[in-house]
């Protein structure tokens, strides 16, 4: 069915790391929570619909050449005062709490967000168009691959190397590193655990609202865009091991390949590898391949 | 204290509560008629749910305008299924066990329609199907209580086969959301193209999962393959996603493609859509408007429009028509008791928002209802969003399984 040329390979390739990207910035906002608060925010997925949304909202009422980069920072932030408010709202209660009763509340949160949008931008699919600086495409390896593409990409390298950066070079980082070792330690030798908490979490939903912006103009923006990324970006996060950053980017890079090559080897099956990845993973290694076993 | 007066007092009572209460009674024929809706409300789905519902509404508020049925008010209930079977099979049981209505219309996926279709066999009540449109829902594991007043995937499939067979496209690659509706579609269609074109082949099909968001690896799958042609039943928002991604590899330069780019999805795309495209759907105001013009077409497009400050939807269209398919049939069988009204709904003709000619067919209950074809332009008459140019419509009546074929499939299925 398919020729097997150096071209159509690059653009496999390509394409993979395109939808790796996006799993990237979106799983590794989820990782990073887990690894520090030691809770699955089921509602990550929500937080980046409400990007989208925003960035929609942005665009749409601006206009204009800016109103892209407008939307790119705006709608983050957005996203991560909402991230606040659900820190110190519902979160903050629960920390305590067994894991079942903070993958109810997370997913009380699904359900309410789902209303929300609905209500505040109705049930109608919206569509944000590419950016006038990155339409058209490149010619790699003699096919065209989309420009935008290429910045999605370029924002997740830039993404990696900044949290990278945080996480291994300055205080915050240090703090973080030493609270996903053990924070009832890190708590009793006077660091205000709560406060890196927060700060955590608001990076977290950042992360995901910036991926939400991000693949606004790739595809449609509509309800039920929440539940689709949280599926993925949650098995790529198990599969890196949930609290490692690395361990994100790896997964993401599995399950991005595996799915642009997967698709052409056994269209039907694309899916189900993904999720026999996991299942793999975690039998030969229980907590991901970076990750490291539940204290 | 016993007295005679006291005694008096509470008979006076007695007699005066006995009488509010008579006179308080509301007649039994005044108790309204009880219909439900069960359709997508909530997920990505809501938006096809919402303008059902809505399209409902003004079909039961016209019937109640002009007097109730059978001098009954109409009442409408509306339940959410999130596009879950085991959802939809509680909440039609609900409705129909509980609130004991008429009859139930809904819902949008054909997953669904399977469990709903079970239901309402067993309970003996009207389903009218207005959205989903898988054909084993009336073919396979058809009953008595089942109807639809949308082309079914046979019809729809067949009709688009039909379409493209004229075409001097050869090798077609198929590519469709992977569930129920995806997979029996795609084969009317690859039948129906390889009967009316004998060196017609499919070099392949892709199934991405219904709501994926990331087509890159299908779109270069498909450039990979190098067919003549790609024939799509994608729909909504993965079809939003697809064609703007698919835009970045000059795929439509390349590639003839025809896809279901429904009233939403173009207003959806908005700016981003794709002029040359083909676009097929079940119902677009637009083109009615230029075969079948009618005054009770512009009349919904008024009052949807007053409801919702939008273009009403083929899924607005064909729930309106489903209601007062029911409608007339209850007044034909000047009852609302099930067995008479199925009776009256076999070989009825709808008073469709489509066009005349529209009937049910008895063997399937399948209405013959069919297709409208385009090619997707801008047009001067609408700012927002492309719409068809040089339409045509392919009736259901030409396109539908042959009766005779049913028999054998419902022997088999029965095994």
């Amino acid at each position: 069915m398919i020729t097997w040329d150096v071209g159509t390979i690059i653009l496999l390739i390509m394409a993979g790391l395109t939808r790796a990207s996006i799993l990237f910035i979106v799983a590794a906002g989820l990782t990073l929570v887990f690894g520090v608060l030691r809770v699955i925010n089921m509602a990550h997925g929500s937080l980046y619909m409400i990007g989208a949304f925003v960035a929609a909202s942005v665009i749409q009422g601006v206009g204009g050449a800016g109103s892209f980069w407008l939307a790119l920072v705006a709608a983050p932030l957005a996203v991560g005062l909402v991230g606040a408010v659900i820190e110190f709202g519902v979160l903050r209660r629960i920390y305590q709490a067994e894991h079942v009763v903070q993958l109810l509340a997370t997913y009380a949160l699904i359900l309410i967000f789902d209303d929300l949008v609905k209500m505040i931008w109705g049930a109608e699919y919206k569509s944000v168009s590419i950016p006038a600086a990155f339409a058209g495409s490149l010619s790699i390896g003699d096919r065209p691959f989309p420009i935008y593409n290429l910045f999605v990409i370029a924002w997740a390298l830039l993404l990696a190397a900044a949290l990278w950066f945080m996480i291994y070079r300055t205080g915050l980082g240090r703090l973080i590193r030493a609270a996903v070792e053990d924070s009832e330690m890190l708590e009793a030798l006077g660091v205000n655990i709560p406060r890196i908490f927060s700060s955590v979490f608001i990076i977290g939903a950042f992360l995901a609202g910036l991926g939400g912006v991000l693949v606004a103009p790739l595809g449609s923006i509509g309800l039920g865009m929440d539940v689709t990324i949280l599926i993925e970006a949650f098995v790529v996060a198990v599969i890196g091991g949930l609290g490692s950053f690395p361990g994100a980017l790896l997964g993401a890079g599995i399950i991005g390949m595996m799915f642009s090559f997967g698709i052409t080897v056994a269209p039907r099956m694309a899916m189900a590898f993904v999720f026999l990845a996991m299942v793999i993973v975690l039998i030969i290694r229980p907590w991901g391949l970076f990750g490291e076993p539940e204290r | 204290m016993r007295t005679k007066g006291s005694v008096g007092a509470v008979g006076i009572v007695l007699v005066a509560t006995l009488a509010l209460l008579l006179l308080f009674q509301p007649a039994q024929a005044q108790k309204p008629i009880k219909v439900a809706m069960v359709n997508t409300s909530t997920g990505g789905a809501a938006l096809y749910g919402l303008a059902g519902i809505e399209g409902a509404k003004i079909a039961v508020a016209e019937l109640n305008a002009a007097g109730g049925l059978l001098g009954r008010k109409v009442e409408l209930i509306v339940r959410d299924d999130g596009a879950k079977p085991d959802v939809g099979s509680r909440e039609i049981r609900d409705v129909i066990l509980r609130e004991e209505v008429a009859a139930v219309f809904g819902p949008v996926s054909s997953g669904v329609l399977l469990a709903m279709s079970e239901v309402a066999k067993e309970n003996k009540t009207i389903l009218i199907a207005h959205t989903s449109n898988t054909e084993r829902a009336f073919v396979e594991r058809g009953h008595r209580y089942i109807f639809s007043v949308v082309p079914n995937t046979f019809i729809e499939g067949s009709a688009m086969g039909q379409y493209m067979a004229k075409k001097p496209y050869k090798k077609y690659m198929i590519i469709g959301p992977g569930y129920e509706f995806g997979y029996i579609q795609g084969e009317a269609f690859e039948r129906r193209l390889k009967e009316n074109k004998k060196d017609a082949e499919i070099v392949g099909k892709l199934w991405p999962k219904l709501g994926e968001t990331d087509f890159t690896s299908y779109i270069t799958a498909i450039i990979a393959a190098k067919p003549d042609a790609v024939y799509s039943n994608l729909f909504g928002s993965d079809l939003i996603a697809f064609t703007k991604q698919a835009k970045g590899y000059d795929f439509f330069k390349k590639f003839p493609f025809a896809a279901l780019y429904d009233v939403d999805t173009l207003q959806g795309l908005g700016k981003d859509v794709v002029e040359g495209v083909i676009g097929y759907e079940r119902g677009p105001f637009h083109v009615i408007r230029k075969l079948a013009p009618s005054k009770r077409l512009e009349d919904f497009i008024q009052k949807y429009r007053a409801a919702t400050n939008k273009y009403p939807s083929t899924w607005a269209i064909n729930a309106y028509d489903g209601v007062m398919a029911w409608a007339k049939a209850v007044k034909k069988a000047n009852t609302i008791e099930t067995e008479k009204v199925v009776d009256a709904l076999e070989g009825l003709e709808l008073d469709s928002l489509r066009g005349p000619g529209r009937y049910i067919r008895k063997i399937d209950h399948q209405a013959n209802v069919g297709s409208y074809i385009g090619v997707v332009a801008w047009d001067k008459n609408f700012a927002d969003f492309a719409i068809y140019k040089d339409p045509t419509y392919i009736p259901g009546d030409k396109v539908w399984r042959p009766e005779a074929e049913i028999p054998e499939i419902r022997a088999k299925a029965a095994k």
